[in-house]
């Protein structure tokens, strides 16, 4: 996943809007990886999650030249991306399965060995226990946090809620991963 | 007590963009983010997404065939429009306006000619039915001064 520096972000929309093919690519190189793995822990469905992701910069392409909402394409995009899986979700008559533990987040990964360079089976193990015991509210919150790299006050535009109130929960989501992982034998601190 | 400062304060200094607090848990953080770059790994998938969604329209092109769609319904309209005006003209006119827009020496007969039809024809009062009849018992001298007319009304037009 690559970030765009600030500022470069609404130039790059422009250009791209404008059909220039090479803006469009660094759009999609830079926000694709992110809507997938938004998608992949919301649905744990990895050829779900990217035809999804697929069928969302679609929609995005079709809709780039009359997009004019400037500082809030992420929050754009990934209520794009929410919206696929929601209506998929309710096509399909089932509902997106809640992230599970250890073994479900390697199910999902769908790791080689080399995968797991940056993040370790046991790692990615403990920290997929931990997820698991957080309320819904609190997993979506982590997930467009630290998956889709939204700031607070994007997601507060995301959901109509007061960034105060995201705030609270976010900091005690990642309390109690930190207790469910500490209480498992694992310190996110052991893991760096 | 006194490792909340020193998390605040590493986490402000490693304060990403678009990250709008800083982290109150720095180790969770990171770790998180490695799990979010395992996360997003899918080989090939920005290809595959570029081959399934390319580049958006240009804009100039979406003015111009905004332009052609105008075009196709303005062309559209005028041909209905003068659709329209011809069937209004080319419908024939009523014998009574024909015969009331030619000489009135012509016009006149046929309209009492074609009212003696009936017995409720009556002119300023006046049943002309029965009188007509008597005075032309001879029908077939009406209907050829009904079909002069018509075609004089038609040589007018």
């Amino acid at each position: 996943m690559q970030d765009l520096p600030a500022g470069h972000l609404e130039q790059l929309i422009r250009d791209a809007a404008r059909g220039d093919g090479e803006a469009w690519e660094r759009l999609v190189g830079a926000f694709a990886p992110r809507v997938f793995a938004l998608l992949l822990a919301r649905c744990r469905d990895p050829d779900l999650a990217e035809e999804l992701t697929q069928s969302v910069f679609v929609s995005v392409s079709g809709k780039l030249a009359g997009y004019r909402d400037v500082g809030r394409f992420r929050s754009w995009l990934f209520q794009i991306a929410m919206n696929r899986l929601r209506d998929e979700v309710r096509r399909r008559g089932r509902h997106a399965r809640p992230a599970g533990g250890a073994e479900d987040l390697e199910a999902v990964a769908g790791a080689t060995e080399a995968d797991y360079q940056d993040l370790s089976p046991e790692a990615l193990g403990a920290l997929g226990a931990a997820m698991g015991g957080l309320s819904d509210a609190e997993r979506q919150l982590v997930h467009l946090r630290h998956l889709a790299g939204m700031s607070y006050q994007e997601i507060a535009d995301l959901h109509g809620e007061p960034v105060g109130t995201l705030l609270a929960r976010h900091h005690r989501a990642i309390a109690k991963m930190r207790q469910a992982m500490e209480d498992s034998g694992f310190t996110p601190e052991d893991l760096q | 007590m006194s490792t909340t400062p020193r998390r605040s304060t590493f986490a402000m200094n490693q304060r990403q963009p678009h990250h709008d607090e800083p982290s109150v848990d720095p180790a969770m953080e990171s770790l998180l983010g490695r799990y979010a770059r395992r996360m997003a790994h899918r080989p090939g998938l920005v290809d595959r997404v570029l081959a399934a969604a390319p580049a958006p329209v240009p804009a100039p092109i979406r003015a111009q065939w905004g332009e052609a769609r105008r075009a196709r319904l303005a062309l559209a309209a005028s041909i209905v429009g003068a659709v329209v005006v011809g069937m209004v003209f080319m419908r024939p006119a009523p014998v009574m306006s024909m015969a009331a827009a030619g000489s009135s020496i012509e016009a006149e007969p046929v309209l009492v000619s074609l009212l003696a039809g009936s017995d409720e024809a009556v002119l300023d009062d006046h049943p002309f039915g029965s009188e007509l009849r008597s005075m032309d018992s001879d029908w077939s001298m009406l209907a050829e001064e009904i079909r002069d007319i018509v075609a004089v009304a038609g040589g007018a037009r």
